[in-house]
């Protein structure tokens, strides 16, 4: 087999592919893209959404607990907490829409792309670390103070003692697993595969 | 609109590039449906950051290239490359081409790459930047895949 019938099969094999299938023209622009970088960043734009609508509820809520300050208080904690981690996201998922490194040179953008995926990636787990677990304990915080008036009441109450405590020992490394292994469980081979391709420009 | 006509007009003149490298990097119907779908939608999405610098068909090329590389293929049972040999009785009559193809697909995704840019054509240099290597580093790579393939080749002529 010499360079010229390679040459000569290649040309054979790209005339069988010529006309390819173009009816996925149709209506390109609306369709949606399934790679990794698209689908973690719809999943932030999702998640802005959700946060919107808790700020709203949030608001709704201090309508009926104008007169009771220290309810006001918490609800404004929340809202404060939402809108901080909204602002973030929103920060993430738009420097992520406007990353295009597919069309860079190959090693660039795997190296360009796979950072940007693990940065999101990375993101999504600290946001839900500090998210999930704040709002439990403002939530429960709302709950005493809605139904015996004031904080103090926790300080002799052992149950409720221990459900604070329950939420601070169990729920936050429950989130922590949980955002680990589904991140894990969705990207970890993809990711592997892509260091696989750097290391091979590496070698 | 005149985006759409344009982009039209110029992936029905490029759209056999396409083609192949979703030959290269699929092994079944719903994988090749899948990643053209992926690589039309990048195309129309870069589409505006085209510039004229490059022939359109390099920038589809790389383009193509690139989604290919980091497409996820979606959880279902795959036909590997391996179930896709052809038998031992079958191999006389193969075509040349099915057996180049079955080869090339046999090689890692960065090399199968690499051959491809040279088999179209493009010179070392051209496929240095294309990468983002050096030329040595690609002079030195398509040595090995051709000698690889040429091997290849042989032992399932026979």
């Amino acid at each position: 087999m010499n360079e010229d019938k390679l040459h000569e099969l290649w040309k054979n094999l790209s005339l069988k592919e010529k006309d390819g299938d173009n009816s996925l023209f149709a209506g390109v622009g609306q369709q949606k893209s399934e790679l990794p970088i698209n689908v973690i960043n719809r999943n932030m734009k999702l998640k802005l959404y959700w946060h919107l609508a808790f700020i709203a509820l949030a608001l709704i809520l201090t309508l009926f607990f104008l007169e009771r300050a220290d309810l006001l208080v918490i609800i404004g904690l929340f809202i404060l907490e939402t809108l901080f981690s909204f602002v973030l996201i929103r920060k993430q998922h738009k420097k992520a829409l406007h990353i295009n490194p597919l069309t860079e040179n190959t090693h660039n953008m795997l190296i360009n792309y796979y950072s940007c995926i693990q940065s999101m990636l990375r993101f999504e787990r600290l946001s839900a670390w500090f998210s999930i677990p704040f709002s439990a304990l403002l939530g429960m915080a709302f709950y005493v103070v809605w139904k015996y008036g004031s904080l103090v009441v926790l300080l002799n109450n052992t149950t409720m003692v221990l459900a604070v405590v329950g939420v601070i020992i169990i729920l936050s490394p429950v989130a922590i697993w949980w955002t680990y292994w589904s991140q894990k469980k969705a990207y970890q081979p993809y990711l592997k595969k892509i260091e696989s391709y750097i290391d091979i420009f590496n070698k | 609109m005149k985006k759409e006509k344009c982009f039209k007009d110029y992936i029905n003149k490029h759209g056999g590039i396409i083609g192949k490298v979703v030959m290269l990097y699929t092994n079944d119907e719903e994988d090749r449906k899948d990643l053209r779908q992926e690589i039309l939608y990048q195309c129309w999405k870069s589409f505006d950051s085209y510039k004229g610098e490059a022939a359109f068909s390099t920038w589809l090329y790389r383009l193509s290239l690139n989604t290919a590389l980091v497409f996820k293929r979606k959880e279902r049972q795959h036909v590997s490359i391996e179930e896709q040999q052809p038998q031992e009785q079958q191999t006389i009559q193969q075509p040349d081409t099915d057996l180049l193809l079955y080869i090339i697909k046999k090689l890692n995704e960065i090399d199968r790459m690499i051959i491809s840019l040279h088999l179209d054509g493009y010179s070392n240099e051209e496929i240095a930047s294309f990468i983002g290597q050096s030329k040595t580093y690609v002079a030195v790579k398509l040595h090995r895949i051709k000698k690889d393939v040429t091997n290849q080749f042989k032992k399932l002529e026979k």
